[in-house]
């Protein structure tokens, strides 16, 4: 989302990737808002990037296409209980389409693929 | 991976390391031991038996005390006898000797204790000459392969040989002094034959750990007594070079040649049981025949000097040696009430507990498992442990709830203050974080510290170590490797971070199905 064409004025606060899925697993299709963090990533900066992702999401597909919605915090840190605890917050949750989602947490080097078959949504 | 910054762990130049390899499930482990050490990790990786073997090398070493009656270690003891056997010192040895002690003797009072002088390197290379034929002491390797059985409760030692076909197990106990090459001590376990094997570097200096001045007074006036024919052989300066001998043998062990005591992790369940298991040693020892289908019942070694130091408490020679202060604290701050041990007639001890406020004992057995947990803690302190020994707690968190941990890992923290050295195994993250945060803490002035938990405990870094037990695949096993202080995280990391995250993520993604399964 750094790149010079995407959607939305460059200095706003956006996430890293759009990532739109619609393999077989999937077919109804599937928006991954995805943050990218090389240290340990604070709940509340990453759910403000992600729900920007979210927001661009909803403009970019259209209200009748039926797709599912993962928000996504990568990292490549260590996080401290309390840390990780925050996420689970109301704040820290990401609304797509009047629904309040639970960011997931991935390790960088972890397999995106494999974290989305698991977190099975709809 | 900028997020993180991890202390480094240098040690300091005055240390003590433990190398192991091809040890029960460890491939290989190299430990700087610390006043306080931490092992952490999985179940089954070696934490136990690296603690168990750290106490074997302790009980051969330095010895192990019971209740204030202290039990020479067999090395000390066979040293000591090798003098004998060695036969008398040199007209020029005992001249260097003599000048030696008369430095040392002169202004002194007999009640003083003369502590660690560097030893001249006259009487510095006999000492080192005695050293270096050590591994030829007679029965000393066999007296440590029994001894290191004996803890284990293992039959052969080749039990604990991860694999015998790669040979014996190797461990090596090596303790630096400043920047000069460091004393080794190294071992090996037999696969099939075993080695003892003592380092003393020429270019190290030769110190002393501690002699009483009216040792080195004595053996003077018998040495004038010698000169004018009035004395018998041996030389009166072979005794005390023997004393010496040993004394600087202390020095070179370091901790290792202190009293070293070990509360195992099932120490509960003894504590609830002791009669029982006592009552069965001593009739099934009785039996006039033993059945090969009943063999004798056999404890490790640990468990049974933990039973003699429970048994020996309740005896009427016990006096107070170790350090209440710290006793009191436990039962005052964490246990809210005081232990107590009443004695029988036959001297058999009860353990009893009186809650604060309370006007009646309670049997230990019907008293809550964290009373039960911390009661031999609280008598350890009191009565047995005193400052440069070691204590080895398994998992001091066991039924605790995480806020006593905490406040348990506190009192760790000022056992080491008082100058006791700890080892711990644990899986409790909130041990780990509280450690981090006292290691944190010394980062602060005093002046800064002020109103913080813990504000009188600060650690540096030099104090803890934090040592990972790791399993690998390929060779399979465990290694271990330290683990640095990380700041961002705010504890020594020990792999509880991924299954936190592992189970907020599964909390999310239940949720995050459950409100749309709902219509949200």
């Amino acid at each position: 989302m750094d790149h010079a064409d995407a959607p939305g004025p460059a200095h706003e606060v956006r996430c890293d990737y759009l990532y739109f899925d619609d393999d077989d697993d999937n077919p109804r299709g599937r928006v991954v808002s995805l943050e990218l963090k090389k240290g340990s990533p604070r709940a509340g900066e990453i759910a403000a990037q992600l729900q920007a992702g979210a927001d661009l999401a909803q403009r970019l597909v259209g209200g009748d296409i039926a797709v599912g919605f993962t928000p996504v915090a990568a990292h490549g840190g260590r996080m401290h209980r309390h840390r990780v605890n925050s996420f689970a917050q109301r704040e820290n949750q990401v609304s797509f389409r009047r629904t309040e989602y639970r960011i997931e947490l991935l390790k960088c080097g972890a397999s995106l693929k494999g974290a989305l078959r698991r977190s099975r949504m709809p | 991976m900028d997020g993180i910054r991890a202390m480094p762990d240098k040690p300091d130049a005055d240390t003590l390391d433990l190398s192991v390899s091809n040890f029960g499930p460890i491939v290989e482990a190299n430990i700087n031991l610390r006043p306080l050490t931490v092992f952490v990790g999985p179940s089954n990786t070696g934490k136990s038996y690296l603690a168990i073997l750290l106490y074997a090398v302790h009980c051969f070493f330095g010895g192990i005390g019971v209740a204030g009656r202290r039990r020479t270690g067999w090395f000390m003891r066979r040293l000591s006898r090798a003098r004998r056997a060695n036969g008398q010192l040199t007209g020029e040895s005992i001249k260097s000797l003599v000048d030696w002690a008369e430095t040392l003797s002169s202004a002194r009072d007999s009640e003083e204790r003369v502590l660690g002088d560097v030893l001249p390197e006259s009487v510095a290379q006999l000492i080192r000459a005695r050293f270096n034929n050590l591994s030829e002491i007679e029965n000393a390797r066999e007296d440590l392969d029994l001894e290191i059985a004996r803890c284990f409760g293992v039959d052969a030692n080749a039990d604990l040989v991860r694999r015998p076909h790669k040979g014996s197990a190797r461990i090596k106990l090596r303790r630096s002094v400043s920047e000069n090459p460091p004393f080794e001590h190294a071992f090996t376990i037999p696969a099939s034959s075993g080695s003892l094997r003592v380092s003393v570097p020429d270019e190290t200096p030769l110190r002393f750990a501690d002699i009483p001045a009216w040792h080195i007074q004595d053996a003077l006036a018998e040495h004038v007594m010698h000169q004018a024919g009035r004395a018998h052989e041996p030389h009166p300066m072979e005794d005390l070079f023997d004393s010496l001998s040993i004394s600087v043998m202390r020095y070179t062990l370091g901790p290792t040649s202190r009293p070293v005591r070990y509360l195992p992790a099932d120490r509960t369940g003894v504590m609830h049981a002791h009669r029982v298991v006592v009552g069965s040693l001593v009739g099934r020892a009785a039996r006039a025949d033993p059945r090969p289908d009943s063999p004798l019942p056999v404890l490790s070694g640990v468990l049974a000097d933990f039973l003699e130091q429970l048994i020996d408490l309740g005896g009427k020679r016990r006096r107070v040696f170790g350090l209440p202060a710290l006793a009191t604290r436990v039962e005052r701050e964490i246990l809210k009430g005081a232990v107590r041990i009443r004695q029988s007639e036959t001297g058999y001890p009860s353990f009893l507990y009186r809650p604060d406020d309370w006007k009646d004992d309670l049997p230990l057995m019907n008293t809550s498992s964290m009373v039960s947990e911390l009661a031999p803690v609280v008598l350890y302190l009191r009565d047995v442990v005193r400052p440069g020994d070691t204590l080895i707690i398994e998992e001091p968190e066991s039924h605790l709830h995480p806020a006593m941990q905490v406040e348990f890992t506190r009192l760790l923290a000022a056992a080491v203050k008082a100058g006791v050295r700890v080892v711990i195994t644990t899986h409790s993250e909130w041990v780990l974080e509280a450690l981090a945060n006292l290691v944190r803490l010394s980062a602060l002035s005093p002046k800064q510290r002020k109103g913080i938990a813990g504000a009188d405990l600060a650690l540096t870094r030099h104090e803890v170590g934090a040592w990972l037990f790791k399993p690998r695949k390929r060779p399979r096993g465990t290694v271990v490797e330290e683990i640095p202080l990380d700041i961002e995280a705010g504890t020594f990391p020990a792999g509880y971070g991924e299954i936190t995250e592992n189970l907020y993520n599964d909390w999310a993604r239940i949720s995050n199905l459950a409100q749309k399964a709902a219509g949200h």
